[in-house]
């Protein structure tokens, strides 16, 4: 886990995600990889870059060198973007490139925007809730175009994620524990 | 106009047939005429915006050909403006914000910006839109509870594209702030050591001006080498007594890219002739220079600063504000401050607000430069108290002033009639937990 680990970190996970996006792209064409699999695939980038980031620069540069804080508003404290707040403008980022979409979601966000807004992140967030090994999926027509939706548990992976959204003035629910499903991560392929 | 052609065909007899024909065919031409000009005011269907009508009968600057106007077209002057943007077109690019989308497509900038009609901020979609999302919020805040869904934007509370300013966790540790910090952060311009000025050469038939020489040999420009054929001859081309404004930003690429950006310089950005006072909607002075050029501000023989942060500006801008500029707190301690060709960064002057100093990144190197894009901090008044006011006061004090009409109008001569709402409720919070955030909104 040294420094010099970390871009190789992140160009493998550019490398998978452009593979994923990739093979989703080819569709009909590439056959041989469907899409639960590409899916697979894009969530594997996005859970393997937001756990680095969580480990080796916020856990490593926040609590072990105490260095620098994270924060919520990160530009005006020249801080660090929280972990959510990284995978968020990613996913703008990715966006702007890609076909795809995924976005990470709550029933019990702080921000409504990140509550479920359809129902299938609806009926996904209740899934997963109760079975948190499984992924939830599902083919769904929404604003005139068809896409193949994955919901992934969204767990509680450090005390961080615990003590924040517990102690936040405008969380509702604050009693959270480690291992708990504090929500999902969905990833959504266009299939045309 | 059409009469004598009327009567001429009347005269003439022609069919009804070739009549109308004829009066179409005028019609077309007068109106192909008019577009193919340089004036197409004509086709103005409506008052433009107050950001835009300087430059109104520019429609391509807008318009796609016979197509509707584009994000992009927005995006390409108004990118400085969205960054950090608290709603990015990407956020709802997405399949989840669908159903959002087709209530209010906030990923096009016209849904919220129509034009041509002039609405408070340019927003002309109706003021409740918030709730379209956040109709949460009067549940779950009790000190919102009362407020109505128009009331979002109003009372310097909230601003769509750029919460900086305005989030929780930024008021709360503003709020204790004094009206006049203790330290003071306006940026100072760093000042190049003075070379010897190069040698002076008048073109043969030029008259030696001794004056001339003596202010410009005094100047900031002397200092840093510049001699008279930079400006007067760049490409060895022949002797030009009135350099034209591309000889300036030959070296202040940042200043005339920042210039163009903004109103003052957007009609030269679009191609169109340079800013006059007629142009203008705000009372002008009628010994107004006609045109609005760099020497309109500088004169590049003395380098005056002092002329360019105050004087210019009062020679053409005749509103309330500007007019009681000079016997305002600020124009009188910039009055009484130390003469000299700069303004010292204690001095408040048209400048300091209106073409602030920002560390940037201006030709490839760190610097602080003056951004002389005017609308910078014209508004919303929390950008103008976030960049500019709070480099010398508290938060309280800037904010409650800048939302005091009547403090805007006297130039801040007195102090503002009630505390900002947005300060008032986040006193009222609870202090949040140690190392707990206390919100994004």
């Amino acid at each position: 886990m040294n420094d010099r680990a970390m871009p190789w970190r992140w160009t493998c996970g550019v490398v998978a995600l452009l593979c994923g996006v990739a093979c989703a792209r080819g569709g009909g064409a590439n056959a041989g990889v469907p899409p639960e699999k590409v899916a697979d695939f894009v969530h594997a980038v996005i859970a393997a870059d937001r756990a680095t980031y969580a480990e080796e620069v916020v856990h490593r540069l926040q609590d072990v060198e105490k260095v620098v804080r994270a924060t919520e508003q990160f530009r005006e404290e020249k801080g660090l973007p929280l972990p959510s707040q990284m995978l968020r403008m990613g996913a703008q980022r990715a966006a702007k490139s890609g076909g795809f979409r995924y976005a990470l979601i709550s029933a019990w966000a702080i921000n409504k925007a990140n509550m479920p807004r359809t129902d299938f992140e609806t009926r996904g967030l209740a899934a997963v809730a109760q079975a948190p090994d499984a992924v939830y999926r599902s083919t769904e027509e929404v604003g005139g175009k068809r896409y193949f939706m994955s919901l992934y548990p969204d767990v509680a992976v450090s005390e961080a994620c615990v003590s924040c959204h517990n102690g936040h003035a405008e969380s509702p629910r604050k009693d959270f524990k480690l291992n708990d499903v504090m929500g999902g991560v969905v990833v959504a392929l266009p299939l045309e | 106009m059409l009469e004598p052609p009327l009567l001429l065909l009347r005269a003439l007899r022609v069919p009804l047939r070739l009549k109308v024909g004829t009066l179409l065919a005028l019609a077309v031409a007068c109106l192909s005429a008019a577009f193919l000009g340089a004036d197409r005011t004509v086709f103005v269907p409506g008052p433009t915006s107050d950001g835009h009508h300087v430059f109104e009968e520019s429609c391509g600057s807008c318009h796609r050909a016979f197509r509707s106007v584009a994000t992009e077209g927005c995006t390409s002057c108004h990118a400085p403006e969205r960054a950090p943007d608290t709603h990015p077109p990407a956020l709802f690019d997405d399949p989840r914000w669908a159903p959002t989308i087709a209530r209010l497509d906030a990923r096009e900038c016209v849904t919220c910006h129509g034009e041509h009609e002039r609405a408070a901020g340019g927003v002309t979609v109706d003021s409740g839109f918030c709730f379209g999302c956040h109709d949460d919020v009067p549940g779950k805040r009790a000190s919102h509870a009362s407020f109505a869904p128009s009331s979002c934007g109003q009372a310097g509370c909230h601003n769509y594209h750029d919460n900086s300013a305005l989030n929780v966790a930024f008021l709360a540790r503003h709020t204790a702030e004094p009206d006049l910090l203790a330290t003071r952060g306006v940026l100072e311009r760093a000042v190049p050591p003075r070379q010897p000025p190069p040698e002076v050469r008048f073109p043969p038939g030029e008259p030696l001006d001794p004056g001339l020489v003596a202010r410009w040999q005094a100047s900031a420009h002397a200092g840093a080498g510049i001699g008279c054929p930079q400006c007067h001859d760049p490409q060895e081309r022949g002797f030009r007594r009135e350099p034209s404004d591309a000889s300036c930003a030959g070296c202040h690429a940042y200043e005339d890219r920042t210039f163009r950006s903004g109103k003052h310089g957007v009609r030269r950005a679009v191609g169109l002739a340079d800013l006059g006072p007629s142009d203008a909607r705000l009372p002008m002075r009628e010994a107004a220079p006609p045109h609005l050029r760099c020497s309109t501000c500088h004169d590049a023989h003395t380098a005056d600063t002092r002329r360019a942060a105050v004087d210019a500006c009062l020679l053409c801008h005749d509103d309330a504000h500007s007019r009681a500029y000079l016997a305002s707190p600020h124009g009188q301690a910039w009055r009484a401050g130390a003469a000299g060709a700069r303004p010292g960064a204690d001095a408040v002057t048209c400048a300091t607000c209106h073409l602030p100093r920002l560390e940037t990144e201006a030709d490839g190197k760190r610097r602080v430069a003056v951004h002389h894009r005017n609308t910078l901090t014209l508004g919303p008044p929390d950008r103008m108290a976030r960049l500019v006011c709070m480099d010398c006061h508290g938060l309280p004090l800037a904010l409650a002033s800048l939302l005091d009409e009547r403090l805007v109008a006297n130039n801040f001569r007195g102090r503002p009639a009630r505390t900002a709402d947005a300060i008032a409720m986040v006193r009222a919070l609870e202090p949040a937990p140690d190392g707990i955030n206390g919100g994004t909104r």
